[in-house]
């Protein structure tokens, strides 16, 4: 039986719309399944604690990036495969996975391909699939950046707001061994499995509006940043510079194509 | 594998890759091909390439299968077959390789080993005589 941890208010309460269409797919294909919803993200380890049993075999998490990252975060200890049915749609975690879309993430169920994933570690935090830290821009920082009279009754230092096209001065120690000191515009790490130094670092930085690039391998990233960088999983910020971020001996077994 | 300069520009053959502007200080081994843009202090050891790109500055004494220098390099070179010193390249140190290449406009200030090939057995007689007695 598939345990279903469903955020309703993910994706501006997608799913009153898609659950009438999920548990059609589902009693049609007669998948055994029991739905749990979230109404708060801090309640997860008491839901698992409280529904997963014996024949429970996998936890799907139903939602958008915040979900997932902490529907793994709380299903570290059980050793349980993981799928998303992503009801939000800038669920980039799910995209990289393959998992375009719910109904993508509802018919992986009914023929469920299993893939181990290597778990990354920032803080208390466990992360699967790739992370980013960059400026993250957003309605605030928009209107911030516009000429809006808000902007000019906070004050001229808001000219320090950090936009897409900024690099930002950052420190980066790799294992211990290497410091790299960088302009970057954005950060991509990306797990890579069978090999010696797990974290893929990419940094990018723009130079004349151009995107330099340089790439490191580490298992073990500790970065600092002139500014605090939001380090996001998806949409979702995991932590935000100064961080430490590295691999971990753990996996993840994950429902994907 | 020799490389020749196009392979300079793909950034996905590269292990390591260090940008324009980016300074790294430390040491490194590693497995695979790194090339250098920006600059490097300390030391780097790889069983595959380096190449110090036009723009790229190591002060470090380096150890690779074949080294690329078209920035400069303050240091020991010890590479396992060849280096060669492009145009724009510029060594102030020590090169040891069993084959050493420097193009004109390319500067070695230092002095140069070359390292013998490794002694191969010699070849068998593609056929055998018998002896008469």
């Amino acid at each position: 039986m598939y345990l279903l941890l469903v955020n309703t208010k993910a994706g501006n309460n997608r799913y009153q719309y898609i659950e009438r269409s999920l548990k059609a797919i589902l009693d049609k294909a007669q998948v055994k399944y029991k739905i749990v919803l979230i109404s708060d993200l801090a309640e997860i380890d008491r839901l698992l604690e409280e529904n997963i049993k014996s024949n429970t075999k996998a936890i799907i998490a139903v939602g958008g990036n915040g979900t997932v990252t902490h529907v793994i975060d709380a299903m570290i200890d059980y050793d349980l495969p993981l799928g998303i049915i992503p009801t939000s749609k800038s669920n980039q975690l799910a995209n990289s996975l393959g998992v375009k879309n719910w109904k993508a993430g509802v018919k992986l169920l009914i023929k469920p391909n299993i893939v181990s994933k290597k778990l990354g570690k920032i803080g208390q935090r466990y992360f699967v699939g790739p992370i980013s830290i960059a400026p993250k821009k957003n309605i605030i920082t928009d209107i911030l950046n516009k000429q809006h009279w808000l902007r000019q009754f906070l004050g001229s230092n808001l000219n320090k707001n950090i936009q897409d096209s900024h690099n930002v001065a950052c420190k980066i120690n790799l294992d211990s061994n290497l410091e790299v000191q960088c302009q970057a515009n954005n950060i991509e790490l990306n797990m890579i499995e069978g090999v010696k130094k797990s974290l893929k670092i990419a940094i990018h930085a723009l130079d004349k509006h151009k995107d330099s690039l340089s790439i490191f391998r580490a298992n073990q990233i500790s970065i600092s940043s002139s500014l605090n960088l939001p380090i996001l999983s998806g949409n979702e910020i995991l932590a935000s510079t100064p961080a430490t971020i590295k691999s971990t001996n753990k996996s993840i077994e994950i429902i994907q194509p | 594998m020799v490389k020749d300069r196009k392979d300079f520009a793909d950034s996905n053959q590269f292990d390591t890759l260090v940008g324009k502007d980016v300074i790294v200080k430390g040491a490194l081994k590693s497995d695979g091909d790194i090339q250098v843009n920006g600059h490097w202090e300390g030391s780097v050891e790889t069983t595959k390439d380096l190449v110090i790109a036009e723009h790229g500055k190591i002060k470090a004494d380096v150890k690779a299968e074949n080294v690329y220098v078209a920035g400069e390099i303050d240091g020991n070179i010890y590479a396992q077959e060849k280096i060669e010193i492009l145009e724009t390249g510029r060594v102030d140190g020590d090169v040891t390789s069993q084959a050493l290449s420097i193009e004109p406009g390319g500067i070695l200030k230092g002095s140069s080993n070359m390292k013998e090939t490794e002694e191969t057995e010699p070849a068998k007689p593609a056929y055998e005589v018998e002896e008469n007695d």
